[in-house]
């Protein structure tokens, strides 16, 4: 079995008999289904060819099932290849005098070619292809037939629950209650049946906000942070041409805010198309009804302005014509990495506005269940190292997108070679988890799982044998017993065999918020994905890989000899902390499946402790690469690698950033520097700056950000936390949306991204 | 602050400085001091105050003074990476004036792509006339006259990381398999030991056996600068080989040479496997017939019967100069509004297409020569740059030793030193004339195409990126002896052996930090293609980025693999130790078991 189809081994057992059996069955079904009587089938083609582009072409019996086509290799040991119907976004078809060549151009970017011998079977091929591909009903897709038949120990339909999620949340706080008010899906279809709402408000004034935002999608929590902040989501409000209000809106939103009681919107959406909103009905919240909120804007575009970028990068990527001079030029005109850095950018802000200002953030676009969810989750993961391990990632897959409604079966309904009208779709998801491969790929020792998770999360969104992507919202899930009916991905993905597939072996868990830079020079394009027939393997990992192997075998042997020699008990040699916690780690790892729960436990006491120890030994970091002992020009930078993105300003400046100098100082020095500040840079700033210099070391402040809970950084937060509310009270009172600094700043940046189109 | 300009007024020895104020290397003395009131205007972290040293090595500045806890800003610059050193400001130039005041100070250019700035006190104006003479002075060392630091340097190090006498042609062939059949060495005392023959090669020359001094003393009139058809590298199975020279002087009037054809087939019939030689010859082709004019060309097929010429289409110094020019006012001073046009403005630098030529050239190198068995000539011009950069990179390519730390040094000293890349006029050590025609980074151009191979092979170097990064800083900085000059002649002429210390010297004493954790043997013997699509090349973020703090990595990977063999490495030792308390054990049983015969008690060695 090729893996190159994402379409593992496990597959293989499927073809026994009684599987065939019921892939056949599918198919009669379908056909009777779709009343295609007439259509003449070729079930089966001998001496087909088939070739990816990245492996030899491979020859074989082509068979078409219900849900597949498989090719059954001639060469035995080249094993099956199994192709989807769901995956197929386009086929392009050459008919020959003898023969016919159909290119299938999958959705998750493959381009496959089959040439088969026989016009008839060729055209046959073709059509049952395109039918077959083209079928939205989700009941009659493959997930409905398929029955897991690799062995698993738990049941990935119960990894996220909201119940577990808001019994953490009151661990932390009371301020907030699950309510059912959606238990039926009547006051909002695409919100799961349970939510968690402020303690203080009553699900009547929930209903009035509900009708009181576009589809239902009233203000709920999707991550409350430490320090009492929040971030929020919802649709847009409808205000309407006629100003509209709502005074149990205005009281939910309040009744969200954190200890500052204060908060920002921010609308995804450009201005212009906020205000043009308020003429169909929908519109954005005004300063006069919620003055405890700032509003400010980062336009994101709408999802189908990303799904045309998605046809340009995917068209540049795929272009082999060798007139690669405007590779660079092409890759920047198709706008993709725009819109990887905007949602970034936005993401940043967020975390920033929680983490540092401690305001809660409401983010909405105009739906609010595209975009938005790219923003709160990206935010989410910045600022919470749980969402970094394999298991909090699906989970906050689950939270903030299966659960938060974001309609997968209209935006995956076509890839970017389609040519069928636009139904929907967009490449949201690919946006967001893209994104998060530019966090890994800056922080590559953060994140428990490695690039290959995204890749197959993104294949499976638009095809796949698992039914988690599939139907628009969970009111949809539940009618179709999704849950019963189908299995899980994270079934499979957390299923023994599979797991260990995923894992990032650079991996060391930090508790502290990571914050990218979201510069253009360090954004990558994602070879991965879009050139996966020229990708070379990823060795570096492969090796550390080996190299944990090695660990794990070195361990066992120094225990069994430990054992043998009979005076080093096997516990002590466990427990070893040899400067980091990689052998406590490796023992973890091999136990990880089936006591996942002690093992959190144990890994977090670990780290804990290994904060304690080491906390400020982290600043090793700005050591790299390590300069030279009688040159210390590296030193130039010493102090101010653990940074912000200096790129915007406007999300703050991490103290560190800025060691003695404010950048309101700046335009006093030479020409070039006068055009490099961004001259609308926080104007909250000063104080904050003033009130740390005071503490002068930048170890200091880092503790402050990784340990929060000593003595010295409450004491600094409270400090810099006050001149700018009273900062932020003057601006209030002056309601002047120009001297908004956050308003001008996303104004600035917004010139920043005039769209490439 | 007038006091301090009267006290440094008499000082030329500088004796009045405080002793710790600046770290000295051994040989380095303070020559210029500034000790309050100078500005740093950094780019990206704003400004910082201190004081300023000019030694006959470095610019040192350090920040300090009002907040004597928190930790000193350094930064230090050997004075031979600066390029550049203009005033700013004061009487001439007002019209650099920022909003409403004048800045006034120092703007200083470097090789390493930095620009410095150091604003003064508009009342200094002797201090910092006496500033910029002392900069000017000791920064350009050739313009005036003055030995390289690299001769005044006396750190000692051990005789055991010698780094001069790493490399010898003799041992270096030997490893690839000399002497065989085809090929012998130049005899000593009669071709080239006095630089007669070629005053840019080497004195040991390998050539094809077949052709007799006198024979090679005729070739030598026929090729640019006497730089004929030697060996570079033998392949040991095939006898495939890189040959390299420079042009042939054919000119407008079609000149032939019946020796220099008689070579050029010579060095085919070394290789039994090939019937025709190919040529690369590293310029575009309008390039090469444009050399015709001055006297210069290639080897046309009329009179070259067996040989192919294959254009690579690798431009010349210039349009590099140019390249990296641009690539440098992108990276190191990038405005807010050039972000959107990142990917395109860097495309425009062409520099990353530059490296994809030389890639592609030298990977179709390596690839004839490895899967035909064909025998490669290289040439430019003059056959010390682009040439350089062909033979190195297929060199590596083909040959794992070349991977390794010790393997990549020979190279360096075999294919760029001894084989004459002008060192001292591309980089321009030590030379005032800034803007030389001559000077272009085609040595960086090659260690950028080994990074690229870094990325896409990463377990198969031995080195890391710290290492290439150190070797293009002190390319630059002059401290050690290795790139300084032009050729092997000059360097013997000026004893560089004796009186200066080979940059491997100390790099290879401290070995390990230059180490890459992931290096495996899996790939010895192995011939590596990279891919040379624009697709899987990135800007070498590490090496022109770096002093943007916002291109820099964010977590060291290179630290936590380290970490993974040092564990590793525990582990083992665990296991030894173990082991050998087990055997320790196993023979106090073996002893008491033979005290006392017990027919339960039985030993197993499992």
């Amino acid at each position: 079995m090729l893996s190159w189809l994402g379409i593992s081994s496990d597959d293989a057992s499927n073809s026994d008999e009684e599987e065939e059996a019921r892939h056949l069955f599918a198919h009669k079904f379908l056909m009777k289904t779709m009343s295609e009587n007439e259509l003449s089938q070729t079930p089966k083609v001998e001496g087909v060819w088939c070739y990816n582009g990245q492996n030899k072409a491979i020859s074989g019996t082509l068979c078409l099932t219900g849900h597949h086509m498989i090719l059954y290799a001639d060469d035995t040991s080249s094993g099956e290849i199994w192709i989807q119907y769901m995956n197929i976004d386009a086929v392009e078809k050459r008919i020959g005098l003898d023969k016919g060549t159909l290119v299938l151009k999958c959705k998750d970017l493959q381009q496959i070619q089959l040439t088969i011998p026989g016009v008839e079977d060729a055209t046959n091929v073709a059509y049952t292809a395109e039918i077959l591909s083209s079928i939205t009903d989700p009941c009659l897709q493959f997930p409905f037939f398929y029955r897991a038949k690799f062995k698993y120990d738990e049941n990935g339909w119960d990894l996220y629950n909201i119940n577990d999620w808001y019994k953490e949340l009151q661990s932390k706080t009371d301020k907030w209650r699950l309510s059912d008010v959606n238990s039926d899906f009547g006051v909002c279809t695409s919100y799961p049946n349970q939510i968690v709402v402020p303690s203080e408000i009553d699900d009547s004034m929930i209903q009035k906000s509900a009708k009181f935002r576009q589809a239902g999608r009233f203000p709920v929590l999707c991550y409350y942070h430490k320090n009492g902040a929040s971030i929020i989501r919802s649709s847009q409000p409808l205000v309407g041409a006629n100003n509209r209000r709502c005074k149990d809106d205005e009281k939910l939103l309040n009744a969200m805010l954190g200890p500052s009681h204060r908060g920002y919107i921010l609308d995804i959406r450009s201005v212009q198309t906020a205000v043009q909103a308020k003429a169909k009905g929908g519109g954005y919240e005004s300063d006069h009804q919620y003055p405890r909120w700032k509003r400010f804007t980062m336009n994101l575009y709408s999802y189908y302005v990303q799904q045309e970028s998605l046809i340009r990068i995917v068209e540049a990527s795929n272009d082999k014509s060798g007139s690669m001079d405007r590779w660079m030029s092409k890759l920047e005109s198709s706008g993709w990495m725009g819109y990887i850095k905007r949602a970034m950018d936005a993401a940043c802000l967020v975390a920033q506005c929680v983490d540092r200002e401690e305001w809660s953030v409401l983010v909405h676009g105009a739906e609010g269940f595209d975009s938005t969810l790219t923003v709160t989750s990206l935010a989410q993961i910045i600022l919470d190292s749980e969402c970094r391990t394999i298991r909090g990632f699906l989970a906050l897959i689950d939270r903030e997108w299966i659960y938060a409604g974001h309609p997968f079966a209209d935006r995956s309904a076509h890839g970017p070679y389609s040519s069928n009208k636009q139904r929907g779709e967009s490449p949201v998801f690919s946006i967001f988890l893209e994104c998060v491969f530019q966090l890994l790929h800056q922080f590559p020792l953060s994140f428990e799982f490695t690039s290959t998770l995204l890749v197959d999360l993104r294949m499976h969104s638009y095809s796949s044998q698992f039914g988690t992507f599939l139907f628009n919202h969970m009111r949809d899930r539940v009618r179709g017993k999704l849950h019963q009916k189908t299995i899980s991905l994270w079934t499979y993905i957390l299923s023994p065999a599979i797991f260990p597939k995923y894992i990032n072996p650079l991996y060391k868990r930090r508790n502290d918020n990571i914050w990218p830079s979201v510069a253009p020079q360090s954004l990558e394009f994602w070879e991965e994905l879009f050139t996966p027939w020229s990708t070379p393997r990823n060795e570096a990992l492969e090796r550390v890989k080996s190299l944990e192997a090695e660990h794990i075998e070195l361990e066992y042997l120094t225990a069994k000899l430990a054992k043998r020699v009979g005076n080093v008990p096997i516990n002590e040699i466990q427990n070893l902390t040899i400067g980091q916690m990689d052998v406590k780690k490796v023992s973890n790892r091999k136990s990880a499946m089936k006591n996942e729960k002690l093992n959190k436990k144990k890994n977090e006491n670990f780290v804990n402790e290994n904060a304690a120890m080491n906390g400020p030994k982290l600043l090793d970091f700005t050591e790299f690469p390590r300069p030279e002992k009688f040159e210390d020009l590296v030193s130039d930078e010493k102090s101010n690698n653990y940074y912000m993105p200096i790129d915007a300003p406007q999300h703050f400046s991490n103290d560190t950033d800025i060691p003695n100098g404010l950048p309101l100082q700046r335009p006093n020095l030479l020409d070039n520097l006068a055009a490099f500040v961004n001259p609308s840079s926080s104007q909250e700033l000063p104080e904050k700056v003033e009130t740390n210099s005071s503490k002068e070391s930048p170890l200091i402040d880092f503790d402050h950000f990784s340990v929060p809970n000593s003595d010295n950084s409450t004491d600094s937060a409270q400090q810099s936390s006050e001149p700018s509310l009273i900062n932020i009270d003057e601006d209030f009172s002056n309601e002047k949306i120009e001297t908004d600094p956050n308003l001008s700043n996303s104004n600035s940046l917004n010139d920043l991204y005039e769209s490439p189109i | 602050m007038d006091k301090t300009a009267e006290e440094s007024k008499d000082s030329g020895a500088m004796k009045d400085i405080p002793p710790d104020a600046v770290p000295l290397l051994s040989g380095e003395e303070v020559k210029a001091y500034l000790e309050q009131d100078v500005t740093y205007l950094c780019l990206y972290t704003g400004t910082k105050v201190g004081k300023m040293a000019v030694t006959n090595y470095k610019l040192h500045f350090q920040s300090g003074g009002k907040q004597k806890d928190s930790v000193p800003f350094i930064l230090e610059v050997p004075l031979c990476t600066i390029s550049k050193v203009e005033k700013v400001g004061g009487v001439t130039s007002s019209s650099k004036a920022v909003d409403g005041r004048n800045p006034y100070g120092l703007e200083i250019t470097c090789k390493d792509l930095r620009v410095l700035r150091f604003a003064l006190r508009h009342d200094a104006h002797y201090l910092r006339r006496k500033m910029f003479e002392k900069l000017q002075e000791y920064c350009f060392p050739a313009s005036n006259k003055l030995p390289y630091f690299a001769f005044n340097y006396r750190e000692q190090y051990p005789d055991s990381s010698n780094g001069w006498s790493l490399y010898s042609v003799k041992s270096e062939f030997q490893r690839q398999g000399l002497p065989v059949e085809g090929w012998r060495y130049t005899k000593a005392n009669m071709i080239n030991s006095k630089y007669e023959l070629c005053d840019t090669y080497p004195q040991l020359l390998v050539v094809p056996a077949a052709a007799n001094d006198e024979h090679l003393n005729q070739v030598v009139q026929f090729r640019s600068r006497g730089r004929i058809p030697v060996l570079s590298w033998i392949h040991p199975e095939s006898q495939a080989t890189i040959t390299r020279c420079s042009q042939p002087l054919i000119g407008i009037s079609n000149k032939r040479s019946r020796d220099d054809e008689r070579y050029v087939q010579m060095i085919l019939d070394a290789n039994p496997h090939a019937h025709k030689l190919l040529i690369f010859d590293a310029r575009p082709q309008a390039n090469a017939v444009a050399n015709m004019a001055r006297g210069g060309g290639y080897e046309k097929n009329e009179q070259y019967q067996n040989a192919e010429v294959i254009f690579c289409d690798i431009h010349n110094i210039h349009v590099m100069r140019e390249s990296l020019r641009k690539l440098q006012d992108i990276c190191f001073l990038p405005q807010l509004s050039q972000d959107k046009h990142w990917l395109s403005s860097l495309d425009q630098t062409q520099w990353i297409h530059h490296i994809k030529v030389i890639l592609a050239a030298a990977t179709r190198i390596a690839h004839e020569i490895e899967s035909a068995k064909a025998s490669v000539l290289v040439h430019c011009s003059d056959g010390w740059d682009r040439t350089a950069q062909l033979t190195s990179m297929s060199m590596i390519m083909l040959d794992s030793y070349y991977r390794t730390l010790e393997g990549f040094q020979v190279l360096i000293e075999k294919e760029w030193l001894s084989f004459g890349h002008k060192f001292a006029q591309r980089i321009g050590h030590g030379d005032k004339n800034h803007s030389d025609a001559e000077r272009s980074p085609v040595f960086l151009q090659f260690i950028d195409c080994v990074w690229q191979m870094t990325q896409q092979f990463p377990t198969a170097f031995e080195f890391n990126e710290h290492f290439l990064i150190s070797v293009l800083d002190h390319l630059y900085s002059c401290l050690f002896g290795t790139f300084l000059y032009n050729c092997d002649k000059e360097r013997k002429n000026k004893d560089i052996r004796k009186k200066t210390i080979s940059l491997w010297s100390m790099i290879n004493l401290h070995r390990d930090d230059y180490l890459n954790a992931l290096y495996v043997s899996t790939y010895n013997h192995h011939v590596l293609l990279p891919a040379s699509s624009m697709r899987h090349l990135d800007l070498w973020i590490g090496y022109y980025g770096r002093w943007n703090p916002r291109m820099k990595s964010q977590e060291p990977v290179a630290e936590r693999h380290k970490e993974l063999l040092q564990v590793r490495d525990y582990l083992k030792k665990q296991v030894e130790e173990l082991e050998r308390e087990l055997a320790i054990k196993q023979e106090k049983e073996k002893a008491v078991a033979a005290a006392v015969p017990n027919p339960t008690v039985s030993i197993t060695n499992h």
